[in-house]
């Protein structure tokens, strides 16, 4: 509770002597001073054929996304994801955080935001994106997640050079996660859901995350994350007093290598989650654990050929990851499932691609099953001016 | 340990990867780097570099702020990176 009403009377401070600074400022227009809305977006449309069946329209997505700049140092973000998926359509707020610039080090925020809990939901998941049309086990928002995918409350972030490298941080309180509390339902089994506007106990959550880029071209970044959260609803018999402990370890590799002609990325990211039911009654005569650990883990390696003479080679991008996801007992596909995937994208302009991948999961005690994917996946940009795959990517 | 065996298998592997591709970067100042190699060097950590023309001076604004706090980019690196967007448009 110290820890909330802290980071909150920083907040305040915060807010109130950046608004002291604002007035004393006599502003010079600048082009990127203009405030207003920008309305831009990204979408995609999922095909998959497993077995013998043909091809089959799974999933399509629109998410448009507001951009507003209400002043030089006020801006507001906002995604609304409309999605189709099994004949069910939904309509989430992806995220709506207002943001202060408070200094050339501090960014305030409020509202929800995807969660900075290493790097995945906050900078990889949008389709256009993730070098693949699925996110890797235990990773996507659709199927079983380890970690959280958002948060609901305030959070404090920036970035800022350490001599030749670069250090960023971001720290958070949050409602975080509830875990679900019906024991009868062995498909939930303890599920944690995050983003929640409403928080199931007196208890915030409070997370951090520090990326460190040693080198000076930013080509490298490895970031920690850490959340604790009290995730039972209060006064509730089995999960009242439970509580998570969740750390994570992200690496990205990211350079243009003129040998090969082209990028290499490596992106890898280990979540780890370790729930304390509370070691009550009722989880006692359950004959459960008091603690449960979930895991999830991926890594992936690409290539784009990006400087390469053959137009139709520079605009190709290979790629292949490796996920796994542990469950403990009591949860839908327990034990360890483990998923590789290769892909083949081929970008028609930077931010509009066709994906085609194959990827084989193996959950245990069940067949392996084999899956070709192919999706297509765009995002906003002006149109009528020339692609950036006219001519080979230079100088990266 | 577990857990200490996959970080150790991640980092075993990414690490003498990434350190020899990056053993013949110049260690440039961070302070001295032009917006066009900002530009180059951190829009590609995570996506394709867009084409300055791709969006017009005044949605520059507006995207390098969101980047900003999406990518933690230093206030330095925003502010050449728009300015080089906008000029170039």
């Amino acid at each position: 509770m110290k820890t909330v009403l802290s980071l909150l009377l920083f907040f305040a401070l915060g807010l109130t002597q950046a608004v002291a600074q604002d007035t004393s400022k006599v502003k010079v227009p600048e082009k990127s001073a203009l405030s207003g809305f920008f309305l831009t977006g990204n979408g995609f449309i999922n095909f998959e054929k497993s077995g013998s069946s043909g091809f089959s329209l799974v999933h399509t997505s629109l998410s448009p996304i507001l951009l507003w700049k209400i002043s030089n140092n006020l801006f507001f973000e906002s995604e609304l994801e409309l999605s189709l998926e099994d004949g069910k359509t939904t309509a989430d707020l992806g995220y709506a955080t207002l943001h202060y610039v408070f200094n050339k080090y501090l960014i305030l925020g409020g509202g929800k935001f995807l969660s900075p809990f290493g790097t995945f939901q906050e900078r990889l998941h949008p389709a256009w994106v993730n070098k693949f049309s699925e996110a890797p086990l235990g990773f996507s928002h659709d199927g079983i997640i380890v970690g959280p995918m958002a948060e609901v409350g305030f959070e404090v972030r920036g970035g800022s050079p350490l001599g030749n490298s670069k250090i960023n941080y971001v720290a958070y309180v949050s409602n975080g996660p509830a875990i679900s509390s019906n024991p009868s339902d062995p498909m939930m089994g303890g599920m944690l859901e995050s983003g929640k506007f409403k928080d199931n106990n007196n208890d915030k959550a409070v997370g951090a995350r520090i990326g460190f880029l040693p080198f000076s071209n930013s080509s490298m970044e490895i970031g920690v994350s850490w959340q604790n959260a009290y995730v039972g609803e209060k006064g509730d018999s089995i999960y009242g007093k439970a509580k998570v402990a969740m750390h994570a370890i992200d690496f990205s590799y990211t350079k243009g290598i003129e040998k090969l002609k082209g990028i290499v990325e490596i992106k890898s990211q280990l979540n780890n989650v370790l729930l304390d039911k509370g070691n009550n009654q009722m989880v006692e005569m359950s004959s459960k654990n008091s603690y449960d650990v979930r895991q999830a883990w991926y890594s992936q390696i690409s290539f784009r050929p990006g400087m390469h003479e053959n137009k139709i080679i520079r605009n190709l991008e290979f790629a292949c990851r490796y996920s796994v996801l542990e469950l403990p007992q009591g949860n839908q596909n327990a034990g360890r499932s483990n998923q590789i995937s290769f892909g083949i994208n081929y970008w028609y302009n930077w931010s509009s691609v066709i994906k085609l991948a194959y990827q084989v999961t193996q959950i245990k005690g069940k067949e392996n099953e084999g899956l070709f994917l192919i999706q297509l996946a765009v995002c906003d940009r002006k149109t009528g001016k020339k692609k950036i795959s006219k001519k080979p990517i230079e100088n990266i | 340990m577990k857990t200490f065996k996959k970080i150790k298998l991640i980092l075993l592997i990414a690490v003498p990867v990434s350190l020899i591709g990056s053993s013949c970067v110049t260690t440039n100042k961070i302070s001295n780097v032009t917006g066009a190699l900002l530009w180059s060097e951190n829009c590609i950590r995570c996506h394709n570099a867009p084409s300055p023309t791709d969006f017009t001076d005044i949605q520059w604004g507006k995207i390098g702020m969101h980047m900003k706090v999406r990518a933690n980019l230093t206030d330095d690196e925003t502010k050449k990176i728009v300015e080089f967007l906008q000029s170039a448009n």
